[in-house]
């Protein structure tokens, strides 16, 4: 069993991962940005990732923490 | 007759009285803020222009006998994130130096000139709001005045540090994750964090659209009230301003009386010796013995950065893609790294938000007002890469907003007090109050003002020093023509 929180962090890891076996590969972050139009600048590349890092740690600390439905994500009332 | 060590009331008393006009006093700081900005850098336009106009307006309403504002004739300046028509909204960034000056003024800035004050100009920042030490690579960092080595606190800086160093005796700021409550507490001014959604910010630069509020900045209680009163009423952005006023500030009543206070505790372990002993000085005079614990702070610490981050993101989407080397290197990897993160966090970090809400809420069935420290510390040092708290090594631009943070995620009001300690740089202690109450706060801060186990510290540099003058470099704007 693999929990969500474990998840974020395994994508976050994976994402350093994939620099450190080649910073210009084409994995997981690039994926991403590509998908919403982005380029990463391969000189800026290594603090892009620490930051969604660090994103990822923290999405870790929430994504497991028991909610109920009635505390959805917020619905835009006509 | 000098203004330049009044406080915004004394001003404008000064002014409805005839003994001085707002046309000298507007000139009188604006003579001040030229000697004097360049050893702060608060101010990235000067608005010579529209000051001169406000005070033309005020002068003529005194001599008719019109109707007058509450802050006739008193000087103020806002964050330049607030649009002021004919003014750029740089935002503390480069990229927004090329758009087109702004066509209106922002709806805090009307309000604040049908209240009679005098607009002299627009303050530095930190880059889009996006940390909280006031920084910028673009505009040169805005300089503590108690240690101009030292950072004002972000990312309303210029704001906090303006009326710090007597430039202005008000100024206006924005608050998303701290930023007029850690650049208040560091610059040892009062500011006021009013609840999410009380005040219009249409025509503010956004950040953050879940947390983004406005509010002011004062060397007293007093002051702070009247300001945060001026700005009241219905917005006509989507984000509508509430209306109704409950329980509106009364600057008669002097004491706390049955008022429940109580300590909050979390991140003690990141809390140094000097803030530890600044919270124990206000919660001691306020006969405050009770504790309590903020449920899931770092879980609410942690929402609120995905929530930035994802928003942040997507307000510059468009730039991230065309020209992503002209944002300064830390906004520009955290807004990056918002663009690419899973709506999935972003969703899950707004669920737990509800929840934190409902919590709070059921912690304010006992007690009326919170205690809490406004940073972890005092003032770091300009260009300091870390801190040490708790042991460990964390960057002042993301961690010293770690006690706010949680409190923006709430939405809950918050008066920031000024704690000075002797041969110490400024500290400052937050007193949170239960949505849309902001008289409380203010309640609990006149009667601490009054006691005098609080005041704001301001450096006046006086009049005479012309060194400055002669190395000014502020951008003057003309402004409305």
């Amino acid at each position: 069993v693999i929990t969500v929180a474990a998840l974020c962090e395994q994508l976050a890891g994976d994402v350093m991962k994939a620099l450190q076996v080649d910073p210009s590969s084409d994995e997981v972050i690039d994926r991403i940005a590509h998908a919403v139009g982005l380029a990463i600048p391969p000189d800026v590349r290594t603090g892009v990732v620490l930051a969604f890092d660090g994103l990822g740690k923290a999405a870790a600390e929430i994504m497991d923490f028991p909610l109920f439905d009635a505390e959805s994500a917020p619905v835009i009332a006509p | 007759m000098n203004m330049l060590d009044a406080d915004a009331l004394t001003i404008a008393d000064a002014v409805r009285r005839k003994r001085i006009s707002a046309t000298e006093v507007a000139q009188m700081f604006l003579q001040h803020i030229r000697r004097q900005n360049p050893k702060f850098n608060c101010f990235t336009f000067v608005t010579e222009d529209i000051a001169m106009a406000d005070a033309k307006s005020v002068d003529a309403a005194v001599a008719g006998n019109g109707v007058l504002g509450p802050l006739c004739g008193v000087p103020y300046a806002v964050k330049n994130s607030f649009d002021v028509h004919g003014v750029q909204t740089l935002a503390g960034s480069r990229i927004n130096a090329e758009r087109p000056p702004a066509p209106r003024d922002a709806a805090a800035v009307e309000r604040m000139r049908k209240a009679g004050a005098l607009l002299l100009g627009t303050l530095n920042m930190e880059e889009y709001a996006y940390g909280f030490t006031s920084e910028n690579a673009h505009y040169g960092a805005v300089r503590n005045p108690h240690d101009i080595s030292k950072v004002a606190g972000g990312s309303s800086g210029g704001s906090a540090a303006a009326v710090a160093a007597g430039l202005v005796p008000l100024a206006l700021g924005s608050d998303t994750g701290g930023s007029i409550r850690l650049p208040a507490a560091l610059c040892g001014v009062f500011g006021l964090k009013p609840t999410f959604g009380r005040l219009n910010r249409d025509g503010c630069f956004p950040l953050a659209a879940s947390f983004d509020t406005v509010g002011p900045f004062a060397r007293n209680v007093d002051d702070l009230a009247v300001a945060y009163q001026a700005m009241l009423g219905v917005g006509a952005d989507l984000h509508r301003a509430r209306p109704a006023i409950e329980h509106a500030p009364h600057s008669g009543r002097r004491e706390v009386g049955n008022v429940r206070v109580a300590t909050a505790e979390y991140f003690d372990e990141y809390l140094d010796d000097d803030a530890r002993s600044a919270m124990a000085h206000v919660a001691q005079a306020l006969g405050s013995t009770r504790s309590v614990t903020i449920p899931e702070a770092g879980r609410a610490r942690a929402a609120h950065v995905l929530i930035t981050a994802a928003e942040g993101a997507a307000v510059h989407l468009a730039s991230l893609r065309t020209r992503p080397m002209d944002f300064e290197p830390p906004t520009r990897d955290r807004l990056l790294a918002g663009a690419i993160s899973p709506a999935t966090w972003y969703l899950q970090a707004q669920r737990f938000r509800r929840w934190f809400c409902n919590e709070l809420a059921k912690m304010f069935e006992d007690v009326d007002v919170i205690l809490a420290p406004a940073s972890p510390c005092a003032a770091t040092q300009i260009g300091a890469e870390s801190m040490n708290l708790g042991g460990r090594e964390l960057n002042p631009r993301a961690y010293m907003g770690m006690f706010t943070q949680p409190i923006s995620v709430a939405g809950l009001p918050v008066l920031t007090i000024p704690v000075l300690r002797e041969g110490k740089m400024p500290l400052g202690v937050q007193i949170i109050a239960p949505p849309f109450r902001e008289d409380l706060c203010l309640r609990v801060g006149w009667a601490l003002g009054w006691s005098g186990a609080v005041h704001a510290k301001i450096v006046s540099c006086g009049m005479t020093d012309t060194s400055a003058a002669r190395s000014h470099q502020v951008g003057h704007q003309s402004g409305k023509s």
